[in-house]
């Protein structure tokens, strides 16, 4: 697949992607178009772009939480959109996880990744995000009791 | 052992939520597709490219820039590793060697900024890293590469963290580099460059009513042609 053609293919489900691991419009639109900038050189040596650009964008997340000064340099965030009552108040627990038991969550429930899978995107040992996965369920067990 | 029923319940309730977040975002809530231009852009535009990049992808693709936390527990910093420290709105800070291996096992060059108010003893490392180069896919995995900007003092990376009050901005720079300097209206300010493992790194504590400055990178009090950047700063 070509890069644009991949772009074009891709591109909604990676900013879907980044907005459940970031919670901003803004950010997931950051991410996404850099993660694809950074890709565009070595397009011909990447084998299997969705899972490659699927890493860098949750890599690229997690960096940007820490990168604040442009970020605030942007304009204000648009409006959220309205959710029911039920899926809110998981969304904004999830929201409240640490981010690699955010990224865990994600990865593993929306993506549908098994956790070794997930274990592999987040270069973290198997073991260490079983442990993960179990303290954010239980964190949200008792959250959402 | 096998998930409970409320375990189902949950899982069922998180993958449901999560579908129904992502389901709401179509393509009319982002910005139009305007995917990265096939061809080379100019030098300039290339440069500030890579700064931006820099910012925005971490350890596995972009230069420069990677966050460190846990598993490892914060105890001890020798002092040898210190590079630099200061403080920003009572918030004390230190720039550092780093210590940390890359995915191939080599050594990772460059800065660590670890804020003190943040890296208590017996808590998880979390620390902001900062490596001249690029990053570059090898068989065993993403490693720093710094052979193309060590070929123009030009190229450099920058980016940073909030610290305290305000923010503290790290600039990795050419060898030769040996200063950066930052104006802002009358403000003008050299920055120190310290050199660790063959590059030059420079912290810039950013003042809090500072909202927006141009950094210039200069060799023996010369500016280095096509080295400034312009910074906006909006506080919340």
């Amino acid at each position: 697949m070509g890069f644009e053609e991949a772009y074009h293919e891709h591109r909604q489900a990676l900013l879907r992607l980044a907005y459940l691991m970031s919670g901003s419009h803004d950010v997931s639109e950051d991410v996404v178009q850099s993660v694809f900038a950074s890709a565009h050189e070595r397009w011909d040596q990447i084998e299997k772009p969705l899972p490659y650009l699927k890493r860098a964008v949750v890599n690229a997340v997690k960096d940007g939480q820490r990168r604040h000064l442009r970020l605030l340099s942007k304009p204000q965030e648009r409006p959220q959109v309205v959710l029911p009552p039920e899926v809110d108040e998981t969304w904004a627990h999830i929201g409240r996880l640490s981010w690699v038991q955010r990224a865990v969550v994600v990865l593993h429930y929306y993506e549908d990744l098994t956790l070794a899978e997930v274990a592999a995107v987040l270069d973290r040992p198997a073991a260490t995000v079983r442990s993960d996965h179990r303290r954010a369920l239980d964190k949200l067990r008792k959250a959402l009791a | 052992m096998n998930p409970t029923h409320d375990d189902q319940d949950l899982e069922r309730r998180l993958r449901d939520s999560l579908h129904m977040v992502a389901d709401t975002l179509t393509e009319d809530d982002f910005a139009p597709p305007a995917p990265p231009a096939p061809t080379r852009t100019s030098y300039r535009r290339r440069r500030v490219a890579l700064g931006i990049g820099a910012l925005a992808v971490p350890l596995a693709l972009a230069a420069g820039a990677f966050v460190r936390e846990g598993p490892e527990y914060v105890d001890t910093i020798a002092p040898e590793r210190i590079v630099a420290t200061g403080s920003v709105g009572g918030s004390s800070y230190l720039l550092v060697e780093s210590d940390r291996t890359d995915e191939c096992g080599r050594p990772v060059t460059g800065v660590e900024l670890v804020e003190e108010s943040e890296n208590l003893l017996g808590s998880e490392w979390n620390t902001s890293g900062y490596e001249y180069g690029e990053y570059v896919e090898r068989p065993c995995g993403f490693v720093n590469d710094p052979t193309r900007y060590l070929e123009d003092p030009a190229l450099f990376i920058d980016s940073g963290v909030e610290v305290g009050d305000s923010f503290v901005w790290v600039y990795a720079v050419h060898p030769d580099v040996d200063t950066v300097r930052i104006t802002s209206g009358e403000f003008t300010e050299d920055l120190p460059v310290y050199e660790v493992d063959g590059a030059g790194y420079a912290p810039f504590e950013i003042p809090r009513d500072m909202d927006a400055y141009t950094s210039e990178l200069l060799i023996d009090g010369r500016v280095v042609p096509d080295s400034a950047e312009e910074q906006v700063v909006r506080r919340p």
